[in-house]
């Protein structure tokens, strides 16, 4: 199985249990944002649904300053693309109809015709907001939004930014 | 390290005799497989999902996560009718199922619930009767008591808030050992503290001669005549798991734990189970909402154990609080609006404290067989009751968010803007349709329900199906009802059961 990064060799400390030794490992440091991602070869995935998710991803992330930083929206789209490529049926088919539909009808949210990514952003997020306010199809919405989230704050700049990054209580 | 064959990288078709056929490594599987392999019987474990090692997918970012252990990436929906909210119901895929990816609560039944099974004909499911297969699992998954100090600042808050109100709360007990208050259980314990299956059980079974095998997927039980001569299958290739090499394992006794979605559809395409009527229905969910609320001062809510306080102060309503908390990206996701709208949410990421709040619900849920895929497809109609429920629940969460001090409430409602506390008084929760209700799941029980007669259930009172005496279930599904608490320990409880009445009758001659 190929991971984005390798992970951490075990620390050293042990502690026991009624069941038996058990190996403490190190916690997971900051996520390798670093590291290339790789897309398992063979994998079926439009070769449009990257770009139609990089339009979605600059809408949501975008903010008050404008778009938000590109290389951080490639590697984020990067990633969400080996996610999709790896996961079972269902989950791949709900991810790419979710994105097909706020392609291609999102845009009719704010009278527009054509793809998502042909509107400027503002007008992109507008109409992304009236799909998610929208009822049945807020659930169209809501499976790439969570996932592009989830990957954003992955981001070591966006934990940096956002003092969110990976620690525990002791 | 455990060591597990790996469909994946067989190539070839895999055949063999054993004596019990285990269809799933979860929380049911895992216990079965490791009483009846100590009990000196030949116990072969078909996994659908891949072997990957604690130490690997507790090094996960939770992204990935769920892209390699999570069933379907998360994505499985119980489609709600009539005025139900539609359920993302949450499941692991790999061997230790979903006992990985727990927040590692471990709740008894309350004895109401046992003593209405009881009531109900399985006489020994009473809390008397259960109590020793409760005492045997707790041992073996180190069941201990969160200390207090281990509380997130998220949970803490909302706990005084609820003190502030009179509404008392309780440490909750957990399968661990040395947690450190990472609070990211369900994506992995990066310290193996967490006891699940495949660190307490798999272990012990493989010592005891068991046999695992991952990426192995079970379409069916072959039955001649009146009784089952093994499983049939295939070797997955990869996540899309695409078809490869055949399975048939001949065995003399076969165990379905692959849970309550899944194990109805096997029983289903193998022609057991269907004269009751009963099979793939009765599904209960513990419909759960999540409630956030925005304080002034930094929380961090990820520092502290996922989960380690619990109300069940409206227990008698079929209502219970638990702590949790989810990955910002998550927590993130739910906060309304695109762009700049969302933008001002991302800043406080670090401010927002969550609870849940789940239902113990009358069921209304039903797997069906999906003629587009092996996935099942799933519906759930709410009762009324339950229903009814829900705004008082979230009403009752916001305002102990507000009495801990929030400045702003986020509600389960797709794309709702947050409410203040003056807001809370007239705020129209009981008008809010289902469809913009947002809920999830992760306590699929119930689809082949144990029960006293075979015209109204699909196992019966030791877990065996009334329609071939050699075919057993043993998880989720074989609950009468749902629990109204987290069902893990349960599930592990009702599964020795199953394995010391299997053992009794295999030991005879």
């Amino acid at each position: 199985m190929h991971y984005l990064h390798q992970p951490r060799a075990p620390g050293a400390a042990v502690v026991s249990c009624s069941i038996g030794p058990v190996r403490k490992l190190e916690l997971l440091a900051p996520p390798p944002a670093h590291v290339a991602v790789a897309v398992r070869e063979g994998a079926f995935l439009p070769a449009a649904f990257e770009l139609r998710l990089r339009a979605i991803a600059e809408a949501l992330f975008s903010d008050e300053k404008g778009p938000p930083d590109p290389d951080r929206v490639v590697w984020v789209c990067a990633d969400f693309r080996d996610f999709a490529s790896r996961a079972t049926g269902r989950g791949r088919f709900v991810l790419l109809l979710s994105v097909w539909v706020l392609t291609w009808i999102a845009p009719l949210f704010v009278w527009r015709f054509g793809p998502l990514a042909a509107l400027d952003v503002e007008l992109r997020a507008e109409a992304l907001e009236r799909v998610e306010r929208s009822g049945l199809l807020g659930f169209a919405a809501l499976a790439p939004k969570a996932m592009l989230c989830l990957m954003w704050f992955e981001h070591p700049d966006t934990q940096r930014e956002t003092h969110t990054e990976v620690s525990c209580l002791k | 390290m455990l060591e597990v064959i790996s469909g994946r990288a067989r190539g070839r078709d895999f055949s063999t005799d054993c004596d019990v056929a285990i269809v799933g490594s979860g929380a049911g599987g895992a216990v079965v497989a490791t009483y009846l392999a100590e009990a000196g019987l030949d116990v072969v474990v078909l996994e659908e999902g891949p072997h990957v090692p604690t130490r690997e997918y507790g090094a996960m970012r939770p992204s990935e996560s769920i892209r390699h252990v999570w069933r379907d990436a998360a994505m499985t929906l119980a489609l709600g009718l009539g005025d139900s909210p539609s359920i993302n119901v949450t499941a692991g895929r790999g061997v230790g199922g979903s006992s990985a990816l727990t927040g590692g609560v471990c709740f008894r039944a309350h004895d109401h619930v046992l003593d209405e099974w009881s009531k109900e004909g399985l006489s020994e499911l009473s809390a008397a009767g259960m109590d020793p297969w409760y005492s045997i699992v707790e041992k073996d998954v180190h069941v201990e008591t969160v200390p207090e100090e281990m509380r997130s600042k998220s949970t803490r808050l909302f706990v005084e808030g609820g003190a502030k109100l009179g509404i008392p709360f309780h440490s909750m007990r957990r399968n661990t050992v040395g947690c450190t208050g990472c609070g990211r259980c369900n994506f992995g314990c990066p310290h193996q503290a967490k006891m699940s299956v495949d660190i307490a059980y798999l272990p012990r079974a493989v010592r005891a001669g068991a046999r695992i095998v991952s990426d192995c997927l079970v379409d069916r039980v072959r039955v001649d005549g009146s009784r089952a001569t093994g499983v049939v299958g295939r070797l997955l290739d990869g996540p899309g798991g695409k078809p490869g090499s055949d399975v048939f394992v001949r065995a003399r006794h076969v165990v379905l734990s692959a849970g309550a979605m899944y194990s109805p559809l096997v029983l289903g395409r193998s022609g057991i189970g269907r004269r009751s009527r009963a099979l793939g229905r009765n599904l209960t969910l513990h419909p759960s909402f999540r409630v956030i609320g925005r304080f002034r001062e930094p929380v961090r809510g990820w520092e502290g154990a996922l989960q380690s306080a619990y109300s069940d102060h409206w227990e008698n309503e079929g209502m219970l609080l638990n702590s949790v908390f989810i990955p910002n990206g998550i927590l993130m996701a739910t906060m309304p609006g695109f762009g700049k709208a969302h933008a001002k949410w991302r800043k406080t990421a670090a401010h927002v404290a969550i609870f849940g709040g789940m239902l113990h619900d009358d069921g209304g849920g039903r797997v069906w067989s999906n003629p587009f895929g092996r996935e099942p497809f799933m519906t759930y109609r709410m009762s009324k009751r339950d229903r009814a429920k829900v705004p008082i629940l979230l009403r009752r969460m916001a305002e102990i968010f507000f009495a801990a001090g929030a400045t702003e409430v986020f509600l389960p409602f797709f794309g709702a803007d947050p409410i203040e506390p003056d807001d809370l008084e007239s705020y129209p929760f009981e008008s809010v349709k289902g469809m913009k209700i947002e809920c999830s799941s992760q306590h699929p029980l119930g689809s082949c329900h144990m029960g006293a007669s075979p015209e109204s259930s699909v196992v019966d009172p030791d877990g065996k199906t009334w329609d071939v005496p050699n075919v057993w279930v043993a998880d989720g599904s074989i609950l009468p009802t749902s629990l109204g608490v987290n069902p893990q320990l349960t599930i592990m409880a009702m599964a020795a059961r199953v394995a010391f009445k299997m053992s009794e009758r295999l030991a005879k001659p």
